[in-house]
């Protein structure tokens, strides 16, 4: 068996054991080649390589071997991030052309993705709100009448030094917003030749909602009105019916509501079970035997809403709607 | 202790250690000893030399032996392999082993005449 032909054969072996011992495989070859001369002994030598070679071949491949000799390390510095090759083999071509295909797609995958409208999904269909949705909801919550006080006396307090009413800080009156009810109603009044103005009860006032980065929020539920005024209105249960005239003067006082309410200025009785929660507003009034109970909602001009009359000739409902005295 | 690889030892890798008792040994001079000492029964190829070559190195029972002041290049090109203390020891387990077996075929009157 000639020597190339055993180099073929040592091709069957582990490339990690051919890197490790063909060189020496193949000088004991020579050496054999050279010892055993004559036709008996080179066939008897060929038969021992091909018996070695089916024998040896399950042992090479159980066998481990050490990795290949590493690269001579380059000067590393702590934290300093460095590269070392693995292969001294320059990469084959194929390799070369699978990377760059995969790379091209990749990339053109990227920017046909990219390309495409980004559907905005202004809530989470689940219906959780993010921190900023939740503090504006917040800040848009109407605010209780008693809390609008409560804010209004604390800004005032704040700043005693101005006559007058003038909230400040986070409740703040907006000089767009003029009430145009009349000055009583806002019951401010202030101590002669005091300087410091004595709070009695707070003004009708539009709080506005300012947020911390200085721009102002204002929202139709944040804006209260004190019902503390003259009211005028009608109702009718039915198309038959006529006109019912109302005239109210109501009187807040916190969540309370009191005062007198009739056909007419002139003609009152004195109302009950009054109370203001937000936007709504509701009493009762006791005329003869008829109960009139209101069930009202503070709108654009006023308090809207209903009435159900209850007599000993039954109960009935109609709309009720007021707008302010004049 | 981890188990050697080698258990129960080879032939082979017996032969190769019995081989470097006297000296260390390129392969083909192993190869030669172990021809001479099995009366020309054992030829080991280079494909069962090396892989036990190997599986000996990776037990540590030989090692290999710099010898980069050898007389001449072409035995300075060659790997020598040196018989360490733990293939020594596990040279001569095995070969009480054997003369344990060789006991038992002796009383079995197995063995007669001239070979015990």
């Amino acid at each position: 068996m000639s020597e190339k032909i055993y180099a073929c054969l040592l091709l069957l072996f582990p490339a990690a054991f051919r890197r490790q011992y063909q060189q020496e495989a193949l000088r004991l070859l020579r050496d054999r080649l050279r010892d055993e001369k004559g036709f008996f002994r080179q066939l008897r030598l060929g038969f021992d390589l091909l018996v070695d070679l089916i024998g040896a071949l399950p042992r090479a491949y159980r066998n481990t071997y050490p990795k290949a000799a590493s690269v001579s390390p380059a000067p590393r510095f702590e934290g300093a991030p460095s590269f070392q090759v693995l292969q001294k083999q320059p990469m084959q071509r194929g390799v070369v052309l699978i990377g760059g295909f995969v790379s091209v797609t990749a990339l053109a995958a990227f920017i046909y993705v990219m390309q495409g409208p980004v559907a905005f999904h202004p809530a989470d269909p689940k219906g959780h709100k993010s921190p900023i949705e939740l503090v504006m909801e917040h800040l848009n919550q109407p605010l209780t009448v008693d809390e609008a006080n409560k804010a209004a006396s604390v800004a005032f307090r704040s700043d005693s030094s101005s006559v007058g009413y003038q909230p400040a800080g986070a409740v703040d009156q907006n000089p767009n917003l003029v009430d145009s009810r009349p000055a009583q109603s806002r019951a401010v009044t202030t101590s002669s030749g005091s300087a410091s103005p004595q709070f009695v009860q707070p003004a009708p006032i539009r709080v506005v909602v300012r947020s911390a980065g200085g721009l102002t929020a204002q929202s139709p539920a944040t804006v209260l009105e004190n019902v503390s005024a003259g009211w005028t209105g009608s109702w009718r249960a039915v198309d038959g019916d006529p006109d019912f005239p109302q005239w109210f003067s109501l009187r807040e006082d916190g969540a309370k509501l009191g005062g007198t309410g009739g056909p007419n200025r002139s003609t009152q009785y004195p109302i009950f079970e009054g109370l203001v929660v937000g936007e709504s507003v509701s009493f009762d009034l006791q005329i003869g035997q008829r109960t009139f109970i209101y069930d009202l909602k503070f709108q654009d001009q006023g308090p809207n809403g209903t009435v159900s009359v209850t007599s000993p000739n039954g109960k009935r409902t109609a709309a009720v709607r007021f707008e302010r005295a004049r | 202790m981890p188990k050697r690889r080698l258990e129960p030892l080879p032939s082979a890798a017996f032969q190769i250690l019995l081989s470097l008792t006297d000296e260390d040994l390129h392969g083909y001079g192993i190869m030669r000893q172990v021809e001479q000492q099995t009366s020309g029964r054992m030829r080991l190829g280079p494909g069962t030399l090396y892989s036990s070559i190997q599986s000996l190195l990776e037990d540590g029972l030989i090692n290999e032996v710099d010898r980069s002041g050898e007389r001449s290049a072409a035995d300075q090109r060659r790997r020598y392999y040196r018989l360490t203390t733990a293939g020594r020891k596990v040279a001569r387990s095995e070969a009480e082993r054997l003369a344990n077996l060789l006991r038992v075929a002796r009383t079995k009157r197995i063995l007669r005449g001239e070979y015990v």
